[in-house]
């Protein structure tokens, strides 16, 4: 069953929560929402997570009002920006929700 | 079985800096009670939930040792209990010094456990 | 689909709150239904509404009974984590003798058996830090 992770803290203060990324599994879905966007501001901060991400068959998305709201400008053309409605129809799509 | 639904339970935080392993552990117990699959989970810091060599305090007005009460999860019957490994070891410990039986996962049977799970609360 | 919601971050202190409501209108807006939103841990301080906010800032419960009314939704602060926080309605208030009530009366005070309902019949749960 496929799973949407939110991850709600940044890169920079909880790594840990990022190295969790050996726990999700092919096809899962993780969007990053309120301080995990800060992480998409810096070309290189989230490389590295996000090479693993595409290995590992996952897609990534960060939510655009929270990168907004911090002056967050993208830098991946990897992560999707979505906004709420965005935000609704991953949680529909997927069996369920994980909040890390 | 038919219509029973898989609920893990994961601990992420050690004990009595905060109160997600006490709170983990209120929602587990009543989990238990719908009869359903529950699994409980521990990660990252939460392996120190279960580290046996906790000191319980004599004074009645002090934190209470409620990591006890993980030992009462088995009249529960709650028995899928487990840890990963490189969690543990990381911080120090070992299976043998933990609280209760558990089971030891590596990362990938972590993802496995998530996977297979209808519901997933985490603490 | 149903969707019930679990919500454990501090009124003000987090974004949780606000994250949380957003979704919750979008999926609606969407013609999803939200069965439930559980208030459990410090999330059961969105329940108190001596809590008092600026004219332009975001009070979370008058944001929550204003959604909850228009989409008939039920709020459940867990009553274990809340009385703990110091969050009670009158009828705790006078079973304990405490000196005032503070849990808005639109929130009902249930035990997480209410979280285990909600979660089990839902198509989905959503968890809300």
């Amino acid at each position: 069953m496929s799973a949407l992770i939110t991850i709600t803290e940044s890169l920079f203060n909880r790594p840990s929560l990022y190295e969790q990324l050996a726990f999700a599994s092919n096809g899962d879905s993780i969007l990053l929402i309120q301080d995990a966007v800060l992480g998409l501001q810096s070309p290189i901060a989230l490389a590295s997570f996000l090479a693993k991400c595409d290995v590992q068959g996952i897609g990534v998305f960060a939510l655009q009002e929270d990168c907004d709201l911090r002056g967050i400008d993208n830098q991946y053309n990897t992560i999707s920006l979505v906004d709420y409605a965005g935000f609704v129809a991953l949680v529909v799509g997927n069996e369920k929700q994980i909040a890390w | 079985m038919v219509g029973k639904k898989k609920l893990l339970y994961v601990f992420e935080d050690g004990p009595y800096s905060g109160s997600a392993g006490i709170e983990a552990l209120d929602a587990v117990l009543i989990g238990a009670s719908f009869e359903q699959e529950i699994s409980l989970l521990f990660l990252n810091d939460g392996v120190f939930q279960l580290n046996a060599g906790q000191s319980a305090n004599s004074q009645p007005t002090g934190l209470k040792q409620y990591t006890n009460a993980f030992k009462a999860l088995s009249d529960f019957d709650v028995h899928q209990i487990f840890v990963h490994d490189l969690s543990l070891i990381a911080r120090g410990l070992s299976q043998k010094e933990l609280l209760i039986d558990t089971r030891l996962l590596d990362s990938p049977k972590v993802a496995q456990l998530i996977a297979q799970q209808d519901k997933v609360f985490t603490f | 689909m149903d969707i019930n919601l679990i919500v454990n971050g501090a009124a003000y202190s987090r974004q949780s709150a606000y994250t949380a409501l957003k979704f919750a209108e979008q999926a609606c807006d969407q013609g999803h239904s939200i069965s439930q939103v559980f208030f459990y841990r410090d999330g059961v301080s969105q329940g108190n509404f001596l809590a008092m906010t600026l004219a332009d800032e975001f009070n979370a419960v008058e944001a929550w009974v204003a959604f909850a009314r228009d989409h008939d939704v039920k709020l459940v602060v867990c009553v274990s984590a809340a009385e703990r926080r110091g969050i009670i309605n009158q009828q705790q208030q006078a079973e304990f003798g405490k000196p005032s009530a503070n849990l808005h009366p639109a929130f009902a005070v249930e035990g997480l058996g209410a979280m285990h309902d909600a979660s089990l019949s839902a198509n989905r749960t959503v968890t809300f830090r």
